[in-house]
């Protein structure tokens, strides 16, 4: 079933780095990847450059001249600080919850074979392709059954609970990578379970870990569907930000988005370098 | 919204060889899970059955009716409760005056700290009602309260369930004198609160048409202008059935506060008529102020107070009261029952009940004022105040969108109160024309 | 290493088959937990706490929503459990435009996705060389960026005289009345560029791992280069369109956001139905009914998806 093809069909080396040469010269794709790359980031250059826009009223979609003020005044808006506060207090808690439940899964599916190892896999599977609204729909029905107030507390639930199978992915794929003989040849040099664990695998894991950890933190931040269902009073920044737009979204809004843009990018920066450190 | 962070991150793991006998991730292909798995699925769903298996439990409480019954619920609520020095209120967004310099700060409300000592946290959480009742109900249902002492609620449906489900406290109106003194009578004893057991007006308003001069090149009088066809995709219209449903109602010339289901068909039929013809360019009471600022939206349907807002911020817009009628609705003070500090809620009920406070929120809000006597104070105001500020507070003094005329407080018409059974059938009727 | 299905190199990174491998080597064919049953637990141990909170709080709000929606009442007498299956057919029967209308806009904007990230996905994979790892970045960037933001967005962008369009209508290029947003294109492409990186990174990673080499034995035999497109990289891409496809399809069927902030009068989804029943009217019963018909409609058509593309064939292409 598994034949491996690849040897068998490699043509000579040299004919390779001919044809690598030739095919190199294709300006219509490159150009068309640009486009399509500055079609995305479009939106988020509109965002940082509105919230420097000097506007008078409360429309914010003309530009009327250059302003630090919004950088300045930043948390004049009672709500919404309380409202970017609430989310990234919930997606801290739900980083750490969701990596502490979601860890364990994906090692054990990484490294055991164990009767139910379909199942679980499969749970994880239904959990990340099931359509949000259909989740966070399902969530409010417990808790409307239960008779339970929504809130705070249901959001990070709700939120631990869409995380959990990101991060026992993310680990699952770390492990794949994985060698059971270094920590076999530990144990043969006499470490027990937990010190062969602690110093052979944990550290291979712990890029795995730390992935899986920030993107449930941005998971969280950004997730507008299962919390506006699961909300109740509480208001989150992506809530807020919806609601604001009836009556126009102050600039405050867009400078807190490049804040957090900025911030993303950093940790993002910071663990790829931790990453390729490690693995030197 | 998932976030791959690395490719394969917030994707499935790639796919490679497959071992026949392990169970693996397949990726996004939910075919061919093992057998056993499927088995274990179904008990463990079988397992879990029962735990399914219960009711969501009613609420209904008795209302209390007749003058001996109200006072003796006003009785059994307040006897013992005493004043905290501490209150926390909800209110929709921008609906209360604020210092022009710093948006943050109330003057009214500092005030009344300091005269009486009550420290106010002040929430502008309320987006609508119906997203209000949604997120409290649980919470009252449970017992536990809400973590508000007063609230504003508009004079729909919601109201009429909130005093059903028995959310709300019976007011004791010997405190509030300065209510029974200044409150104008047509603010109060309404259809959806008679003898105000349960609330007293915050601010009112009228839906009408907002438009943009420049861009309709005419004046707008009437609700049949939304149906020109110079307007044809231009017009912003609401996914709101009880707005929509009483505008329509005015639009084919009924009274919606005793219209009958006949009415109400027609008035849905008035709506499909607009729809079909291709003129609403978008049924959204999320965006409509900003698309009519933008010149998306020519002409809309807006609240009188929105005009005023958009005004001070650049924009050149209009509001009219169409010849057959506006809408006059009020949004409402009250206490919920499972209030924590309710005698500190009531004495700021009777506060916002003094014309120069009253008069301090119009300046801000821009909204009909329930108090008559505001009128003066800030015609009193406008003479002490120098500029541009001047010009607005004379404006408002005497404007007819604020303190209405005759003329025109006859031209305005109170929302239909439904019922339950009732409320079904309108919905059934007035939803489908924007959730087409 | 005795066994010869491992891959070596980049292809290690698929799955814990070498992990596998190692222990039936060591038990000889029977698991090894029988010989340490403390070790033989430990899985499940893992496991456990994990999978105690999924069914909690996935599997079991699952099952209350369909018991939610086979309940009957209102909300202010409350609701029992009465198998009601008409709520059923008359939600489905009241909403079933916007339903089919969700999933043509998923479909569309699925489509969209394909046409437009498959180039894209190609070029980074092949041509990208040393600026790979920039390109997928920037493909990632939009996700440090709130969605609702970014959907908002494009309302100035897009604003009938904003940016874009004012200048067009200046120059006479579009008529005064030309719009974009508050059409179903605006809500297509909403949903094209929120989902687009989904359908660019599982194509991506499916491209990556052809070997150029078999592009230039293809080549060898003397295919042109769209025959060496087509019979060679085409095929062997599929398992990444696949996965893009139903990544793209099932959220942004789901989605009503876009249809909420970009939409207009009649682009109103399945979405913002059940959000309006659950909210507004307080029709739990029906919502639930409306939630499930959705998952149940999207199951179907991955279900159908699958089979016309026959995922045996693709598992078979992606095995070899």
């Amino acid at each position: 079933m598994t034949t491996p093809a690849t040897p068998a069909t490699a043509p000579p080396v040299p004919v390779a780095g001919q044809r690598r040469r030739k095919a190199r010269r294709r300006p219509g794709l490159r150009l068309y990847t640009w486009l399509v790359m500055a079609w995305l980031l479009l939106p988020i250059a509109v965002m940082i450059l509105f919230g420097f826009n000097d506007i008078k009223g409360k429309v914010n979609f003309t530009w009327q001249g250059f302003t630090l003020t919004w950088y300045e005044h930043l948390f004049a808006i009672p709500n919404l600080t309380d409202a970017l506060v609430n989310s990234l207090t919930i997606a801290l808690v739900v980083a750490v919850a969701a990596t502490l439940l979601g860890t364990p899964i994906g090692l054990a599916l990484g490294r055991y074979r164990f009767r139910g190892r379909g199942s679980v896999d499969l749970l994880l599977f239904a959990a990340i392709a099931a359509p949000e609204i259909a989740l966070g729909a399902a969530l409010l029905s417990l808790f409307i059954v239960l008779g339970v107030p929504r809130g705070y507390g249901t959001v990070v639930v709700a939120h631990v609970a869409f995380c959990v199978p990101y991060v026992a992915i993310t680990v699952r794929a770390r492990m794949a990578g994985y060698d059971p003989t270094l920590e076999e040849a530990a144990r043969d040099l006499g470490a027990g379970p937990w010190t062969a664990f602690r110093l052979v695998t944990l550290p291979m894991l712990l890029p795995g870990v730390a992935s899986g950890a920030l993107l449930c933190f941005a998971l969280s931040v950004d997730d507008y569907v299962i919390t506006s269902f699961n909300a109740g009073r509480t208001v989150t920044f992506p809530l807020w930000v919806y609601s604001a737009s009836r009556t126009g979204v102050p600039p405050q809004v867009n400078v807190m988005g490049t804040l957090i843009f900025l911030g993303g990018l950093l940790i993002a920066g910071a663990n790829v370098l931790l990453a390729r450190h490690r693995a030197v | 919204m998932p976030l791959p962070l690395s490719p394969g991150a917030g994707t499935p793991p790639p796919r490679g060889p497959v071992l026949p006998d392990t169970p693996r991730w397949r990726g996004p292909t939910p075919g061919r899970p093992s057998r056993r798995g499927l088995l274990r699925a179904a008990v463990g769903a079988a397992a879990l059955a029962p735990l399914a298996a219960c009711s969501v439990p009613g609420a209904r409480k008795h209302v209390p009716t007749g003058a001996a019954e109200v006072a003796a619920a006003v009785r059994d609520f307040w006897d013992g409760k005493r004043k905290t020095g501490k209150l926390d209120f909800a209110n929709y967004t921008q609906y209360i005056d604020a210092d022009p310099a710093d948006q943050s700060r109330h003057p009214t409300l500092e005030a009344f700290t300091r005269s009486t000592g009550i420290r106010i946290t002040y929430n502008e959480l309320i987006d609508d009602d119906a997203s209000w009742f949604g997120k409290t109900q649980p919470e009252f249902a449970s017992g536990q309260g809400i973590g508000y002492d007063l609230m504003v609620v508009g004079s729909d449906s919601y109201l009429t369930k909130y005093i059903e489900l028995g959310c709300l406290a019976p007011l004791d109106h010997s405190r509030l004198p300065n209510f029974a003194r200044y409150g104008g009578a047509a603010f109060k004893n309404s259809s959806f609160d008679r003898g105000n057991v349960h609330t007293v007006p915050w601010q009112s308003g009228m839906t009408g048409i907002g438009y943009d001069p420049a861009k309709v090149g005419r004046k707008i009088t009437s609700w049949q202008d939304l149906l020109d066809p110079g307007l044809r995709g231009k017009v912003g219209m609401w996914n709101d059935a009880v707005q929509m449903g009483n505008v329509a109602l005015l639009a084919v010339g009924a009274d919606p506060e005793t219209s009958t289901p006949d009415d109400w068909r027609r008035a849905a039929g008035w709506l499909r008529k607009q729809r079909d013809a291709g003129m609403v360019r978008s049924y959204s009471t999320a965006t409509y102020q900003s698309a009519l600022q933008r010149g998306d939206l020519w002409a809309s349907l807006v609240y009188s107070g929105d005009v005023f807002q958009a005004n001070q911020s650049g924009s050149k817009l209009e509001f009219v009261i169409p010849e057959e009628g506006g809408l006059l609705w009020t949004d409402n003070l009250c206490i919920p029952a499972t209030a924590a500090h309710p005698v500190d809620a009531l004495a700021y009920m009777d506060y916002a009940y003094r014309p120069e406070v009253a008069a301090k929120i119009t300046e801000t809000v821009q909204f009909i004022c329930p108090v008559p006597a505001a009128r003066d104070v800030i015609a009193r105001d406008a003479a002490a105040a120098t500029g541009e500020r001047r010009a607005v507070l004379r404006s408002l003094s005497t404007s007819p969108l604020v303190f209405p005329s005759e003329a025109d407080e006859s031209k305005l018409r109170r929302l239909r109160v439904l019922d339950q059974a009732e409320e079904k059938q309108w919905n059934a009727l007035f939803e489908p024309i924007y959730q087409a | 290493m005795k066994d010869p299905d491992r891959p070596e190199g980049p292809q290690g990174s698929e799955g814990p088959r070498g992990v596998r491998g190692v222990k039936e080597a060591k038990g000889a064919g029977a698991p090894g937990r029988r010989r340490r049953p403390v070790a033989a637990l430990a899985p499940y141990l893992m496991v456990l706490p994990g999978w105690l909170w999924l069914a909690a709080f996935f599997i079991t709000p699952v099952l209350v929503m369909l018991s939610l929606s086979l309940q009957t009442g209102d909300f202010i007498d409350g609701f029992r459990q009465t198998f009601h299956f008409r709520t059923y057919a008359d939600a489905v029967g009241t909403y079933h435009v916007q339903l089919l209308r969700s999933l043509l806009y998923g479909a569309a904007a699925t489509v969209c996705c394909l046409l437009i990230g498959y180039p894209v996905a190609y070029w980074i994979a092949f041509r990208a060389g040393r600026h790979k790892s920039v390109f997928l970045f920037l493909l990632l960037l939009p996700f440090f960026v709130s969605f609702v933001i970014r959907t908002q967005s494009w309302n100035v962008v897009l604003a009938d005289n904003g940016v874009v369009l004012g200048p067009l209508k200046h120059l006479g290029l579009l008529p005064d009345d030309f719009h974009v947003l508050a059409t179903a294109y605006a809500v297509i492409g909403g949903l094209t560029y929120n989902f687009l990186p989904f359908m660019v990174l599982p194509v991506y990673v499916a491209l990556e791992r052809v070997d150029p080499k078999l592009i230039e034995a293809a080549t060898d035999l003397y295919a042109g280069r769209l025959a060496a497109f087509v019979r060679v990289v085409l095929p062997l891409s599929l398992p990444g369109v696949f996965a893009g496809v139903l990544l793209t399809f099932v959220p942004a069927s789901a989605d009503y956001v876009n249809a909420g902030i970009l939409g207009g009068p009649s682009t109103t989804m399945i979405g913002n139905i059940i959000q309006t029943e659950y909210f507004t009217n307080l029709d739990y019963p029906g919502a639930a009914a409306l939630s499930f018909a959705l998952m149940g409609t999207l199951l179907i058509a991955v279900f159908v998806y699958a089979r016309a593309l026959g995922t045996e064939d693709v598992l078979e292409v992606t095995a070899r």
